[in-house]
């Protein structure tokens, strides 16, 4: 197309990633500072996600902290999303 | 509650960031100051102002001014650059819009839609961000006379559903406007900061919002869950082309055709006419929000023609009702986004003019049963407000008022990478929190492949084709393998402005490269927005040295009209010999004569003719305008609104 000077060539690996395993829960449990082990409500995961932007969201951070915030932030959402899939399917 | 008392910095303090809301239609600017937002008035006493700018023979006008003088100058008065900003010229949507407006749009390079004007007797072209950089410049300035001092930084706003060029193309009219923008952000989101605020006080505990959005140009719903100062945005919808202004031109096609059936004759060619009939279906628009039935008069509309009729709030809402369809669409999908049943809001507020409009506000509570759709925050300011706040929070304003408060926006589209045979494969789904990193696994297509392409798309669509693109990179040096079997990790890295950063690393070599999504093609380069800078400056430059040449010259006028009533007051000149009284009639005389024929020429002209007038007026000048300004003295009976021969600039603004 003329759009683009050449045609896409790349494939998606097959898809085998959608299942939570017990690892990836546990480091996520630790990422927002749940309890290790013990039952968990959606509403939990929402307070400690919420105490973790306040602490962890770049824009409370002015100055050399903020890059290191940053990241940890991400962690963060990445562990609310896993959290939250896997207590809504479960 | 009592707040704290700041003590005062020795030295003036630099002026504060300030939250604009660059609308469709209107603009508005806020700043937090002293523990509250101010909304700013502009110079005519306005708290949302025009987003118009007019190009006339003596100069430039924005806001007000335009807006007032469109009727006389309806091809040389641009608004609406907002639907413009970041899209092609072939973009259906523009395709459209050029042919409701009055002033002229061409393709430029790259297919970026131009804004064709005359200004001062030359032919200008104008790529939009230049457009709305001079709206932003205009509520700069109004942030700048209010606070007395230069303002620098700013928080602006765009629709929730603006794409990546639409947002990068904003960003650059800020910095084209002289403005360090600090972030760009959602406009419910900032208008959820307002309501979150307002209402603060009076509740505890997790709510969910929507915010219904619904403005000049584009429409936006977002659903907030908000506690205490913890603003999550769960997701969001829109249509970056829907809004007041569309509403309006349903009823100028709707009276076109009455009028081609009532006096066969077609006004669509004329840009005058239809502004006129525009402005009055505004008019009723507006009226009819309160009222159920309006009428349309517009005198001599076409060759001669006096338009007469009228509207029924029911035709209004009939000929609308396929946007006010859409817009329902829209919130059952948001909701469904949220993963949300409606039961669960605990309150829908309103944003925007146009949920001003009956319509729409029942078809929302119908919607919603039994909630009352919150109308507390104001609903042409609060995009404004919010943007102040967040403006305060991110340049370290209000640091104590802010310690609870933080805002986790979303990404509004998902972005993903295209595969073979146009497949867009999402790596960001849409409505995730930003800042995040979100990682996938790509393999080769090809046997024997030793560079491979990673083209970035946005957009919902599952062909790439229908998404937006941003930019692509490659990464070559791959060792020969059959396909499938070369891995790829690729990661999305967005920060808290929204800035993208695809990286992409071969898992056996550890060959990488990357792209920051910045600058994509139909973006301004880097070198353009620096001459764009310049020219900005050029014509500010330019206003300033007209508005002290009509300062120049009302000066002077008011001057000789005083003289000239002065001279006529015996008390004041019975102790003159009459040959001096005389000769100051005839000074005022030649003075006033001189001014008929010299409208606007340099400043030291002006003043060169008051300093003649001055010294021979002497004997007669009262004590209290030795030294002191024209303008500002009291005592004169002509005041500056009086001047009746007034330059150009102060007709329209009066």
């Amino acid at each position: 197309s003329s759009r683009r000077p050449r045609e896409s060539d790349i494939e998606s690996e097959a898809e085998s990633d959608t299942e939570p395993c017990i690892d990836s829960t546990n480091s996520d449990r630790k990422v927002l500072g749940l309890p290790l082990k013990g039952p968990l409500q959606i509403q939990d995961v929402k307070n400690a996600f919420r105490l973790s932007a306040l602490k962890w969201h770049p824009d409370k951070h002015q100055g050399p902290s903020q890059v290191a915030a940053e990241e940890k932030f991400k962690q963060c959402v990445d562990a609310y999303k896993s959290l939250c899939s896997s207590l809504s399917t479960a | 509650m009592a707040e704290k008392r700041k003590r005062e910095a020795p030295a003036p303090a630099p002026a504060p960031a300030v939250g604009i809301d660059l609308g469709t239609t209107y603009s508005c600017v806020g700043v937090w100051q002293h523990g509250r937002v101010e909304i700013i008035a502009n110079d005519q006493g306005n708290r949302t102002t025009p987003s118009f700018v007019a190009f006339t023979n003596t100069g430039r006008f924005i806001g007000d001014a335009a807006k007032n003088q469109v009727d006389m100058n309806p091809t040389n008065t641009v608004f609406g650059a907002k639907r413009l900003i970041g899209r092609k010229y072939i973009d259906p949507s523009v395709q459209s819009d050029i042919k409701h407006w009055p002033f002229k749009v061409i393709p430029g390079l790259g297919n970026k839609p131009m804004i064709v004007v005359t200004y001062k007797g030359e032919e200008k072209l104008f790529a939009t961000e230049e457009i709305s950089a001079m709206v932003l410049a205009k509520m700069k300035e109004t942030a700048e006379a209010y606070l007395g001092s230069t303002v620098k930084d700013a928080v602006v706003t765009v629709p929730a559903y603006f794409n990546d060029s639409q947002r990068q193309a904003t960003k650059d009219a800020g910095v084209i406007a002289g403005l360090n923008v600090l972030r760009i952000i959602n406009e419910p989101t900032a208008a959820s900061i307002a309501y979150g605020l307002d209402t603060k006080s009076e509740s505890t505990g997790e709510k969910n919002v929507f915010i219904f959005d619904l403005g000049g140009g584009t429409f936006d719903v977002s659903i907030l869950t908000i506690e205490e100062g913890i603003f999550e945005v769960k997701a969001t919808a829109g249509d970056t082309h829907l809004g007041g202004e569309d509403f309006d031109n349903t009823m100028v096609n709707h009276f076109v055709q009455e009028f081609r059936r009532k006096n066969n004759m077609d006004i669509s060619g004329n840009p005058r006419a239809l502004w006129r009939l525009k402005t009055a279906c505004e008019r009723a628009k507006r009226i009819l929000s309160f009222s159920t039935k309006t009428e349309i008069e517009i005198d001599s509309l076409f060759q001669g023609i006096d338009f007469y009729s009228t509207i029924s709030r029911a035709k209004f809402e009939e000929l609308n009702k396929d946007f006010f369809t859409k817009c329902m669409e829209l919130v059952q999908k948001c909701l469904n986004d949220a993963k949300m049943d409606k039961s669960s809001i605990n309150d829908v507020v309103l944003v925007g003019g146009s949920t001003r409009i009956p319509k729409v506000q029942q078809l929302l509570q119908d919607f919603f049963p039994g909630k009352d759709l919150c109308k507390s925050i104001n609903p042409d300011e609060a995009v404004a407000y919010g943007a102040a706040v967040q403006a305060a929070v991110l340049s370290g304003g209000g640091q104590e008022k802010f310690q609870d408060f933080v805002l986790v926006d979303i990404t509004p589209l998902s972005l993903s990478i295209e595969l073979v045979g146009e497949v867009a494969s999402v790596v960001v789904p849409k409505n995730t929190s930003i800042p995040t990193k979100l990682g996938k696994v790509f393999v080769t297509s090809k046997d024997n492949q030793t560079v491979v392409r990673f083209t970035v798309f946005e957009g919902e669509s599952a062909s790439t084709k229908d998404n937006n693109l941003l930019g692509s990179f490659n990464l070559s040096g791959i060792p020969p393998a059959p396909k499938g079997v070369e891995m790829f990790d690729v990661y999305f890295d967005i920060d808290a402005n929204g800035i993208l950063n695809v990286s992409a690393v071969h898992k056996t070599t550890g060959q990488k490269n990357h792209i920051i999504i910045t600058n994509d093609r139909g973006r301004l380069s880097k070198e353009e927005i620096e001459k764009m800078v310049l020219a900005a400056e050029k014509y500010k430059f330019e206003e300033e040295m007209y508005k002290k040449k009509v300062e120049a010259k009302n000066a002077l006028e008011i001057f000789a009209y005083r003289m000239k009533i002065t001279i006529m007051n015996e008390k004041i000149t019975a102790k003159l010999p009459p040959a001096d009284k005389k000769k100051i009639e005839n000074a005022i005389e030649l003075a006033i004569q001189w001014l008929d024929g010299h409208q606007l020429v340099e400043v030291d002209e002006f003043e060169d003719q008051m300093e003649e007038l001055k010294r021979i007026c002497k004997p007669i000048i009262p004590k209290s305008y030795k030294g002191a300004g024209v303008i500002n003295d009291d005592a004169l009976p002509l005041g500056r609104s009086s001047s009746s021969r007034a330059a150009p600039k102060i007709e329209i603004v009066d």
